[in-house]
């Protein structure tokens, strides 16, 4: 019931303002699928920083007490001990419960220090943070525990700021290391230590946000060796699969404070901060950001909407005559009407497939620029812009929707004229 | 057997101050396979008549019945059906579309007749040659001259078979040579046995009908058969 091949023949008589239209709506697909393309990657990027490191841990740690309550008045500090650890570990929903320790000293190489001072681990911390070894290096072994050894594992920021000769730091745009510094010797305060191993290159952070390229490592026992009295810094707890994350930080609170007789109300005596729970809010901010991104692209989308409805209008009244001569030999109004949604759905599906090839290739570039060793570029997990299948689709259901709205009224008065006014018109 | 029966058919409408009666009353009967004109002066009501006719103005008052069907109660969607399968169109100013071909202009009402591409085709060029322009179906209307648009025109009024033939002024924008190819083109559908109604204001061209119906201020103030409508064609089977 439709003429088709004149569809085409009144587009192509036509050929500035379709062109005209087709750029806007080619140009606002590019501008919405590449908005969330951008918004995506940085999402999945977070993603990937955050999967590692301390990303699916509780932090518990010691502070001072804010409440007069059982053996702690105001202010006073309250230190977690090694033995705490013991005590978690009994908790059938907790799955691993590993210390740690801050050394307070810094640690030097000739005239080169680190930014952060020494932690004290265990072996197990290793795999509860993913933490990965450069090859030639090694992590902690059970000897070493045994022994207390002095030695030293290094994240790779740390090393290049301690072992490279060169001293013109950079922290967006770090050097490589020069050479090895695996089986040199370094200071923790006045004591000799010797490098095992260097970690690999990791945007993640671990204990209350350090970054892990930045620590340093140093056998628990070893630092135990020089500490009377010693205070832990902090509890790395995993709760165990399927448990309830706000349930198992209470009763891990719960059990520490009874054993302390500190108050449970109180908050900032003794701190549960969930690192899952932390990344879920940042989560929820990103898809915040890209529907912002989205709804920028998607008003981009109306404004060339709007000019398509303009274009179609005008389509619609220099073709007064013709809809008069096709309602004169029989055309219904139902007819006219898909003869311009159909022109429209023609003129948007062109403008839409380009943009979205457009934006496929600018995706493709920008996922090939090689940006390698910006520490803030790392720090965001490596973003590079995706198409995903998700984002095409809602492109295409923004075009399709902006695209009916704005054909709707130019075709509806189309089929509204009457064959004789049209006819008339002329 | 009558094909058009009209019965006090009215048309007014508000022009500023002013009230107009296009057509005031109009009482009137086609047969079948007549051959005949409305006749008036220019203003008189004879285009409202024959677009109260065409079905593509609905009239104010009065019965409107064509072929057995009340078309004064149809709809706009019911109408354009009417005005597809029905009636044939011819225009003073062609009313072609300017981007279509010879071709693509005469099959246009059988594509809203729902009628497939292949047999589209084939039933416009029948209606081409017909018509003598067999050699020119890829031709665009502004590739022809006046005569030659207006015999695209005749082709597409007849390409749907319909009932009635609906010419207003036809021969008005042709030089006198081409005007004559049309009204003999005219007489030879009369004589095939179709019904054809001529709008004109020109009365040679009215005499060459066999029936004059005069308008004059929206009403009918004559009616005069030249010839008597003794001869109902048959009209020819299979086309």
């Amino acid at each position: 019931m439709i003429a088709f091949r004149q569809i085409i023949q009144e587009m192509a008589a036509e050929k500035l303002h379709l062109g005209l239209t087709i750029l806007a709506i080619a140009w606002a697909t590019v501008s919405i699928a590449s908005m969330l393309a951008v918004g995506e990657g940085l999402r999945q990027g977070l993603i990937r920083t955050t999967s590692n490191g301390n990303g699916d841990l509780i932090l518990l740690t010691g502070g001072f007490a804010t409440l007069d309550y059982g053996n702690f008045s105001k202010g006073k500090q309250l230190n977690l001990k090694p033995d705490d650890v013991d005590l978690l570990r009994a908790l059938p929903s907790l799955a691993q419960v590993e210390p740690s320790a801050v050394w307070s000293a810094s640690v030097t190489y000739k005239d080169n220090g680190t930014w952060q001072q020494p932690l004290a681990v265990y072996p197990q911390y290793k795999n509860l943070t993913g933490l990965q070894i450069d090859s030639g290096g090694r992590w902690f072994n059970p000897l070493d525990i045994k022994e207390q050894r002095k030695v030293i594992v290094i994240g790779k920021s740390a090393a290049v700021s301690l072992f490279n000769e060169d001293d013109d730091f950079d922290w967006e745009n770090m050097p490589d290391l020069e050479s090895s510094p695996i089986g040199k010797q370094l200071k923790v305060g006045e004591e000799k230590f010797t490098v095992i191993g260097v970690l690999k290159s990791n945007p993640s952070n671990i204990e209350n946000g350090i970054p892990i390229d930045y620590a340093v490592f140093v056998p628990f026992t070893t630092w135990l060796r020089f500490h009377v009295n010693p205070s832990l810094g902090a509890i790395n707890i995993k709760p165990a699969a399927g448990v309830d994350r706000e349930k198992a930080a209470a009763s891990a609170r719960q059990v520490i404070a009874r054993k302390y007789g500190a108050s449970t109300e109180d908050l900032q005596l003794l701190q549960a901060q969930d690192m899952l729970l932390r990344q879920k809010t940042m989560r929820q901010f990103l898809i915040g950001l890209q529907s912002f991104l989205g709804i920028i692209g998607l008003v981009t989308l109306a404004v060339a909407g709007i000019g398509i409805a303009n274009v179609m209008y005008a389509t619609v009244k220099r073709a007064t005559r013709d809809i008069g001569i096709r309602m004169a030999v029989g055309a219904r109004p139902g007819a006219i009407k898909l003869h311009y949604l159909i022109q429209a759905f023609i003129t948007i599906s062109i403008g839409g497939v380009i943009g979205l090839i457009l934006t496929y290739a600018l995706v493709q570039v920008l996922q090939n620029i090689p940006i390698q060793g910006s520490g803030f570029y790392d720090y965001l997990g490596q973003p590079t812009p995706e198409l995903s299948f998700t984002i095409v689709s809602l492109v295409i259901l923004a075009l399709s929707v902006v695209g009916i709205a704005a054909a709707w009224f130019p075709a509806r008065h189309a089929a509204a004229i009457t064959p004789l006014e049209a006819l008339q018109g002329e | 057997m009558s094909l058009v029966q009209l019965k006090d058919i009215s048309k007014h409408y508000q022009s500023g101050d002013e009230h107009v009666y296009a057509l005031d009353g109009v009482t009137l009967t086609i047969k079948k396979g007549e051959f005949l004109s409305i006749l008036g002066p220019s203003g008189s009501g004879k285009s409202t008549l024959m677009n109260v006719l065409g079905c593509l103005d609905k009239p104010t008052a009065g019965f409107y019945q064509l072929d057995d069907h009340d078309v004064s109660s149809f709809s706009s969607k019911e109408l354009a059906a009417v005005r597809n399968s029905k009636i044939g169109f011819v225009f003073q100013s062609f009313n072609l579309l300017e981007y279509a071909t010879a071709l693509e202009n005469v099959m246009l009402p059988l594509v809203y007749a729902g009628v497939n591409l292949r047999k589209r085709r084939a039933k416009a060029a029948e209606l081409l040659e017909r018509v003598g322009l067999g050699d020119r179906m890829s031709h665009k209307p502004n590739q022809l001259s006046g005569g030659q648009k207006q015999r695209v025109a005749i082709a597409r009024a007849l390409v749907n078979d319909p009932q009635i033939i609906l010419a207003d002024e036809p021969t008005g924008a042709l030089d006198s040579k081409s005007g004559a190819e049309i009204e003999a083109l005219f007489s030879e559908l009369h004589h095939e046995g179709r019904t054809l109604i001529v709008v004109t204001h020109d009365i040679s061209l009215a005499r060459r009908t066999k029936r004059i119906i005069n308008i004059k201020d929206g009403k009918v103030v004559d009616d005069e058969i030249l010839e008597p409508s003794s001869t109902i064609y048959h009209r020819r089977e299979g086309d």
